[in-house]
């Protein structure tokens, strides 16, 4: 695969209460849905295509919160939060995934992750679930 | 006086040439008078570089006994040879020089005489010399008591001729000796039927002596040979005689005298006496002419062991055995055979080797169009199976989701020329968005689980499980000793195998339950599964169900094994063991 480099959005302004969120998803839409949605409380500090754009971008930035894709070429997302998780850090994962399944929810318990939003319930979810994330709380969307 | 002086007249014109006349007193076919005829005209010629005219004359007195015979004969000889004058004449036998000595004078003037006489007192007649052998009775007799140890009674036989007198006073002169050990019967003179049937029933411990038969009692004329011919044919004891003329004639043997020996003395006395010695300068030759000597078939006819001859006897007529006489044509055909056998065994061993090539070439050979068959078989079902199942995709994407994507963008439509009420329409168009996202997630996991990939087999097959049984299958599904990370290889392979089997196992087994087992092995993973429904004929099924097939090539791609295990009646189980080393490193999958 071709590695991308990481499209990292530095930030005009620190705000200390504006929890500062790294977007990791393969397809650019998605992203940018993503980024709209947090813009109003969260700041985007970077986005990344796959997992070791991710990795990449996490040990650069430290984010307080990195938004996974969990299907992704390559590496999954699991296996970029077990990743983070081996190398300690402190930033929270939440799941971004079309996976509405029980069995993901617990793999991504199990992988690091303090939230699990589906993608189709982003709108609604993703903030909540990225603050509470950076609070050390964990969220998950209502799975059918 | 005018006839001596004719013959004097006659005798210049011949002076180049050896008249010699040579006299027999038997008949002119007797055995004696051929070897004669055979012997003595070419040792003559031989001798004297053949300046011989050789004559010879046949008393035959046996047959012709009377006086007047012997008168007219007499004058025959006279008439015959009055032109000639013998410069030799040979006397045959005492019988024959007794007309010499008697006839000399007047018929055949002064020639020197040679003679052979049995009888060591012949009387020698002036100007002559001779060949004395005696009959060897006494030899023939021994003979026959080395062969015979028991031997009682000997047998003389002799004809009624008046010949066989001198020899008879020989045969009684010699046994004398043997006698009381053996009794000695004479049966001479007798009539030819007398004698045969006195012959053919000899009391045990007999023998035959045969002198010689010329004539019998009736006045019936033999010829000696064939005589003795017809009576040792009769005979119920074995005969022995004198001469060797008799061998061949049905004798066993004897010490007897050798006819060509006795002519061969005779020739060489003539020789020299016709080259110039006088008769009488040459002492009688006293020679022994016996040769001992048996017949080996009348051995064998009488019983008569072999081992018995004495050594130094001649033992004539051996019927070599079949090895003696053909041996070299049975080594030959010995190896002949051998080589044939070997060349046969050579070959067949090769025949059976190509044979064996062959039927292991056929197998081969049927086992491969088996194989082709079933790969064309295979292929065209893979092919269609493709077909079905993209068909089966492009109808769901088409009837399902396409429907509802065509759905939402008539609803979106409508709401961004505010054509009905926009908060319906959204609401409308948001649930109808949800409902293609669900379509399409769930056409891919039916494709390929994304779980398989993300989580693991476990979780793969537990919701398999789930699935399953939601589909009226009951399944139960358990695992030990899983290792934390797999190929992706094994995963897919075992995950697909699980998939199959239930499959089939939801369609034709009408099991109540299906029992899924994973498993931790040392090197590599097991999983079975197995359920309680019908069974079928693994034979019957083996190779013709696309799913069975696929299954075991998947596992064969990985280095496992594959087992299938059903009978009617008794459910299905399904066994795979993959190796966790072969498995090539395509990534590796957290459980």
């Amino acid at each position: 695969m071709r590695a991308r480099s990481p499209h990292i959005e530095m930030p005009e302004q620190s705000t200390a209460d504006r929890t500062r969120v790294l977007l990791v998803d393969d397809s650019n839409s998605m992203l940018a849905r993503a980024a709209a949605v947090l813009a109003s409380r969260c700041e985007v500090i970077g986005t990344a295509h796959n997992g070791p754009e991710a990795l990449e971008a996490a040990a650069a930035l430290s984010p307080d919160v990195i938004v996974l894709d969990i299907s992704m070429p390559g590496m999954t997302g699991f296996e970029v939060a077990a990743n983070l998780t081996r190398r300690g850090s402190k930033t929270a994962v939440v799941f971004l995934t079309v996976h509405d399944d029980q069995d993901f929810v617990v793999a991504a318990r199990q992988a690091g992750g303090t939230g699990y939003v589906l993608k189709r319930r982003l709108a609604s979810d993703l903030i909540f679930a990225v603050q509470e994330a950076r609070a050390g709380r964990s969220f998950v969307s209502s799975i059918a | 006086m005018i006839v001596l002086a004719e013959l004097t007249l006659s005798a210049a014109a011949w002076a180049q040439q050896k008249q010699v006349l040579v006299l027999y007193s038997t008949r002119r076919d007797a055995q004696i008078a051929i070897v004669g005829e055979r012997e003595l005209p070419k040792i003559l010629d031989e001798g004297l570089n053949h300046e011989v005219d050789y004559y010879s004359e046949y008393v035959d007195r046996s047959r012709f006994p009377d006086p007047e015979y012997q008168t007219g004969f007499h004058d025959f000889l006279k008439i015959k040879y009055q032109q000639r004058r013998f410069d030799l004449v040979i006397a045959m036998d005492e019988t024959v020089l007794d007309f010499v000595r008697t006839n000399r004078a007047e018929l055949l003037g002064n020639a020197p005489i040679v003679f052979f006489a049995n009888s060591p007192g012949t009387e020698r007649i002036p100007n002559s010399t001779g060949v004395i052998s005696q009959l060897d009775m006494h030899g023939t007799l021994e003979l026959a008591l080395t062969l015979q140890p028991e031997l009682r009674h000997v047998y003389i036989v002799a004809g009624a001729d008046i010949n066989d007198q001198r020899f008879l006073d020989a045969a009684r002169a010699q046994m004398r000796q043997f006698e009381p050990r053996v009794s000695v019967t004479y049966l001479t003179g007798l009539a030819s039927q007398d004698l045969e049937s006195r012959v053919a029933e000899l009391p045990a411990q007999s023998i035959v002596y045969y002198l010689f038969v010329n004539r019998d009692a009736n006045g019936q004329n033999f010829h000696p040979l064939e005589y003795l011919e017809r009576l040792t044919m009769i005979a119920n004891a074995p005969t022995y005689s004198w001469v060797d003329s008799a061998m061949d004639h049905g004798i066993v043997g004897g010490s007897l005298k050798s006819q060509t020996a006795e002519t061969q003395e005779l020739g060489k006395l003539a020789v020299r006496i016709l080259k110039g010695e006088r008769a009488d300068d040459i002492p009688l030759s006293m020679t022994d002419l016996n040769v001992r000597q048996v017949d080996w078939r009348q051995l064998q006819r009488w019983r008569l062991s072999e081992a018995r001859v004495p050594a130094g006897t001649l033992v004539r007529f051996r019927e070599l055995s079949a090895w003696e006489r053909y041996k070299v044509y049975i080594l030959g055909a010995l190896a002949i055979l051998f080589l044939q056998s070997a060349l046969i065994a050579g070959l067949l061993v090769q025949r059976g080797r190509r044979r064996r090539a062959e039927g292991d070439l056929r197998a081969s050979q049927a086992e491969l169009r088996t194989s082709y068959q079933r790969i064309r078989d295979l292929g065209s079902r893979l092919l269609n199976a493709q077909e079905s199942e993209r068909s089966r995709i492009a109808r769901e994407l088409h009837d399902d989701i396409s429907q509802q994507a065509s759905l939402l963008a008539i609803d979106l439509s409508m709401l961004r020329h505010g054509m009905s009420d926009p908060e319906t329409l959204a609401d409308e168009a948001l649930s109808r968005a949800e409902n293609i996202v669900k379509s399409v997630h769930d056409l891919s996991h039916r494709l390929h689980p994304a779980k398989l990939r993300v989580i693991g087999l476990v979780a793969a097959l537990r919701e398999l499980e789930h699935e399953m049984t939601q589909a009226q299958l009951p399944i139960s599904f358990t695992y030990e000793n899983i290792p934390p990370a797999l190929p992706q290889e094994l995963t897919l392979c075992l995950f697909r195998i699980a998939q199959e089997t239930m499959q089939n196992a939801l369609k034709y087994s009408q099991a109540h339950l299906v029992s899924v087992h994973l498993k931790g092995e040392p090197d590599g993973l097991c999983l079975s599964v197995a359920d309680d429904g019908v069974g079928f004929d693994v034979d019957t099924v083996w190779g013709k169900g696309l799913g069975l097939i696929s299954m075991g090539e998947r596992v064969e791609a990985v280095g496992g094994r594959f087992e299938l295990h059903s009978k009617p009646g008794a459910g299905t189980k399904v066994e795979v063991r993959v190796p966790l080393s072969a498995a090539k490193d395509t990534g590796q999958v957290a459980v």
